[in-house]
C-alpha cells in the first residue's frame, strides 16, 4: 500500500509539472512568436520569411510586386564574387547561390515580394555547396543569408552571411541543426563580409554617403534578365519601369527552362546543368 | 501496479542540446551529395584524489565518495580523461527536397587505463597495459517539416538537460573509486545531483520546433538492474530478458536571445517495466525531472530537480530495488551559478548537488546501503583560444549511508580540453 501511495504521489507530480510547463511553454509561445514574421518555406536549416523592413526610417518598398519566378532566379543568378588567387593575384568569379539554392529561393522570394507590404522585406537562409577540391568533387558548404526587396525596378539585395562558413556546434556528441546568429542585413550598418561581391552588368552595389556596399547589391532585372517581363505593381503601388523582354533575352529565357526541365528530369548531371546554366546566363 | 505508460508519453520531449559550455564549432566539406563533418575534443587532467573511508572500516554501498567499493582510505593521483570523454564524432548527412538523412558515429578513446574495479576503463593500469575505448554513439536519422526519427544508439532523454548544463561537462567533478583508476571518463555531477542520462539504444522522434516549443519520445532498448552497493537484487534476478521496452519522453522550451536574456525550461520522464527471473514478479521504474536555466549579462543560473520509483540512484537501475525485489524511491537535485568575466571570458562558477536513495521495505535502518551523495564543485574556466580551454576545478563529495556511516572525498583537477 505504502508503494501504491508513492508512485501515485510520483504520477500526481509529474502531471503537475508536466502541466506547468505546457502552460509556461503555451504562453511564452503567444509572446515569443513574432507575430508580425511569416514562414513561406522553411527546411533543412534553410527558410524564407516575410519580415519588417530593419529600419524604420527607411523608405517604403515597391511592395506588393509581382515578378515572375524566373526574373527573380536570373536576377540572383546573375550575382558574383570575386575570387582573388593569393599566388598569381588572378581573379575569378564565383557565383554566389548554387542552382539548388536558386530553386529553393527564388520561386518563394516571388512569392514573398508578391505578398509583401511597403514597410516589409523578404528575408532569407539558404545553404550552398561550393566546388573546393578534386574538380569539385569535394565542395564546401556555405551559408547565404540577408533581405530582399523590390525598390524603384531593381531587386535589392542585403547579405548579412555571404558564403559564410557553415558551422554546426556539437556538445556531448548533440548536434545542433542552428546557425547562429546568422545575420539578415541591414539597410543601416553594412556588414563584412570574408568574400567581395562583383558589380556586373544590371548588378551594381548599393552607393551611400558614406561610401559603396560591398554587402548590397541592386539588381536591374531588365537588364539581367529580360526575358522576365512580368514585372507589374499591384494596383496600391506605383508601377515601376517594367523591364522589357528581347528576342535574346527571351531564347535564353526558353533554353534556361529546357535546361531546366532535363535536370528535373535527371537527364543531365547538377554540374553539367550548373555549367550550361552559366554558360547561357554569361550570353546575357 | 501497472505504470499508464500514456502519462509517460503524454509527458514526453526532448530538447535543444546546445550549452553554451563545451560546445564544439565544425565546419563540414560535402564530398558527392553527402556533406560530411568531424567533430569532437580532446580532454586531459592532472587530478589529485584524496579520501576519507568511513570509521571502522565500515562501507557506504553505492556511495559515491571513495570506499563504497574498495574500502579504506587512500590519496591517488592520475592523469586522466575528465567527465566529458575524448571524442571522435563521423556525421554525414544528405538532403533530398525538404527532407534530411544522416548518420552519426561517434567514438570516444580515454587517456588512462582503469584498476580491476573501474566500471568505465581498461582492465589494467601498468606496463602493457593500455588505454580504454567506448563506442557510444551510433545512429541513422532523417527529418523534414514534420520532425525527425532517430535509430540507434545515442544520449537518453530523461536526465539529459540536466548533463549538458552541468559545468562540470568541462572538468572532471567527482571521481570516486568507480573511476578512480582512470578510464574513459569521470562522474563530475552524475550521482550527485542526477541520474546519468547514458546511451541508449532507441527510436527517437522529436517534433518540429514551435516558437522554442519542442517534445521528443523515444522507445528505449530495456535494461537490467544493477547492483552497485550489495544491498540489491541484480541483473541475476531483475534483467532485460523479457521484459518491455522502456519509454522516455522530453518537453522543452527555449527563449530569449543567447546574447542577451535567455533561457530554458523542461520536463522529462522515464518508465521501464523490469521483469524477475527469479520469482520476484515485476516492478516498473518511473522518474521525472524538472529543470531551467537562465542567462544574463554572463551570469548563468541552473536549477534541477528529479524524483523516481525504482529507477535508482547515479545510473538508471543502480540499486532501484532492495532484495525482496521492492522498488526504492530516490530524488535529487543541483543548482549551479556561473559568470563569464567581461573581456577576458573566464567563467568561474560554483555548484552543489545531491541524489537520494530511501530504503525499501526489505532494508534495515542500519544498512550500508548509500543514502545520499552529495557534491559542492568550484571551477575556473578559461578559454586561452575559442577552441582551448584551461580548467581547474575543487570538487568535495560526501556519501553517507543509511546506517549514518560516511565517506568524503576531495578531488583538485587542472587540466585542458580541445574541441576540434
Amino acid at each position: 500500500m505504502m508503494m501504491e501511495n508513492r508512485r501515485r504521489s510520483c504520477r500526481r507530480q509529474l502531471v503537475i509539472a508536466s502541466g506547468a510547463l505546457a502552460l509556461v511553454a503555451a504562453v511564452a509561445c503567444a509572446a515569443d512568436t513574432p507575430r508580425d514574421v511569416v514562414v513561406l518555406w522553411s527546411a533543412n536549416d534553410q527558410w524564407v520569411k516575410i519580415e519588417p523592413q530593419d529600419d524604420a526610417a527607411a523608405s517604403p518598398n515597391d511592395h506588393p510586386a509581382q515578378l515572375a519566378s524566373e526574373a527573380v532566379s536570373n536576377a540572383l543568378a546573375a550575382l558574383r564574387i570575386r575570387i582573388v588567387d593569393e599566388g598569381t593575384a588572378a581573379e575569378t568569379l564565383r557565383s554566389v547561390f548554387t542552382a539548388e539554392e536558386l530553386r529553393n529561393l527564388a520561386p518563394r522570394i516571388a512569392s514573398g515580394l508578391a505578398k509583401a507590404g511597403p514597410r516589409q522585406d523578404v528575408t532569407f537562409s539558404t545553404i550552398g555547396s561550393h566546388p573546393r577540391a578534386a574538380g569539385g568533387l569535394v565542395k564546401d558548404p556555405g551559408v547565404n543569408a540577408g533581405r530582399v526587396f523590390y525598390d524603384d525596378a531593381k531587386i535589392n539585395v542585403i547579405f548579412g552571411e555571404l558564403q559564410s562558413g557553415y558551422r554546426k556546434r556539437s556538445v556531448y556528441g548533440q548536434r545542433t541543426e542552428d546557425f547562429t546568429p546568422r545575420r539578415e542585413g541591414s539597410r543601416t550598418k553594412a556588414t563584412e563580409h570574408e568574400w567581395i561581391l562583383a558589380a556586373r552588368p544590371g548588378v551594381q552595389l548599393h552607393s551611400t554617403p558614406g561610401g559603396v556596399r560591398n554587402d548590397w547589391v541592386e539588381i536591374d532585372t531588365a537588364a539581367v534578365a529580360s526575358g522576365a517581363a512580368a514585372v507589374s505593381q499591384a494596383p496600391a503601388a506605383a508601377t515601376p519601369a517594367g523591364p522589357v523582354a528581347t528576342k535574346s533575352g527571351a531564347d535564353i529565357e526558353q533554353r534556361l527552362k529546357t535546361l531546366k526541365e532535363l535536370r528535373d528530369k535527371n537527364l543531365i548531371s547538377e554540374e553539367a546543368y550548373r555549367a550550361k546554366m552559366q554558360e547561357l546566363l554569361s550570353e546575357l | 501496479m501497472k505504470v499508464d505508460r500514456r502519462l509517460v508519453a503524454s509527458t514526453s520531449a526532448l530538447a535543444l542540446l546546445l550549452a553554451s559550455q563545451g560546445a564544439a564549432a565544425l565546419d563540414a566539406i560535402e564530398v558527392g551529395e553527402w556533406k560530411i563533418d568531424f567533430s569532437g575534443n580532446i580532454n586531459g587532467f592532472a587530478s589529485d584524489v584524496k579520501c576519507e573511508a568511513p570509521a571502522g572500516g565500515a562501507i557506504v554501498g553505492g556511495g559515491l565518495a571513495c570506499g563504497s567499493l574498495s574500502g579504506g582510505d587512500y590519496n591517488d593521483n592520475n592523469i586522466r580523461t575528465g567527465l566529458l570523454p575524448s571524442w571522435l564524432g563521423f556525421h554525414a548527412e544528405k538532403t533530398d527536397g525538404d527532407n534530411k538523412y544522416g548518420v552519426m558515429i561517434g567514438f570516444q578513446p580515454g587517456i588512462d587505463g582503469g584498476n580491476q574495479n573501474a566500471i568505465t576503463g581498461a582492465p589494467l593500469d601498468g606496463g602493457l597495459g593500455l588505454n580504454s575505448e567506448n563506442l557510444r554513439q551510433v545512429y541513422l536519422e532523417w527529418s523534414g517539416n514534420w520532425g525527425g526519427i532517430r535509430i540507434g544508439r545515442d544520449l537518453g532523454l530523461f536526465g539529459s538537460d540536466a548533463i549538458l548544463s552541468d559545468m562540470t561537462l568541462l572538468g572532471v567533478g567527482t571521481v570516486s573509486d568507480l573511476t578512480r583508476g582512470g578510464g574513459n571518463t569521470s562522474l563530475g555531477r552524475i550521482g550527485v545531483g542526477y541520474v546519468y542520462a547514458d546511451w541508449k539504444g532507441q527510436i527517437q522522434y522529436s517534433s518540429p520546433k514551435f516558437g522554442g516549443f519542442q517534445l521528443n519520445v523515444a522507445l528505449v532498448d530495456p535494461w537490467g538492474l544493477v547492483d552497485l552497493s550489495g544491498e540489491s537484487l541484480n541483473a541475476d534476478t531483475f534483467n532485460q530478458e523479457g521484459s518491455t521496452y522502456g519509454l522516455e519522453g522530453k518537453a522543452s522550451f527555449t527563449f530569449g536571445d543567447p546574447k542577451n536574456f535567455n533561457g530554458k525550461i523542461w520536463v522529462s520522464a522515464i518508465s521501464q517495466e523490469i521483469k524477475s527471473a527469479g520469482g520476484f514478479g515485476s516492478e516498473d521504474a518511473l522518474g521525472y525531472d524538472v529543470g531551467g536555466k537562465v542567462g544574463l549579462a554572463g551570469f548563468e543560473v541552473v536549477a534541477y530537480y528529479y524524483q523516481g520509483e525504482g529507477i535508482g540512484t547515479t545510473g538508471f537501475l543502480f540499486d532501484a530495488v532492495d532484495q525482496a525485489g521492492n522498488a526504492r524511491d530516490s530524488d535529487g537535485f543541483y543548482v549551479q551559478a556561473t559568470f563569464k568575466l567581461p573581456g577576458i571570458g573566464t567563467k568561474i562558477g560554483a555548484s552543489a548537488g545531491q541524489s537520494n536513495l530511501d530504503r525499501g521495505p526489505a532494508d534495515l535502518p542500519s544498512s550500508s546501503l548509500v543514502s545520499k551523495n552529495e557534491s559542492v564543485v568550484v571551477g575556473i574556466y578559461h578559454p586561452l583560444t575559442s577552441f582551448l580551454n584551461l580548467v581547474a576545478e575543487y570538487t568535495q563529495t560526501k556519501a553517507t549511508a543509511h546506517s549514518g556511516a560516511e565517506a568524503k572525498e576531495t578531488a583538485i583537477a587542472i587540466g585542458a580540453i580541445l574541441f576540434y
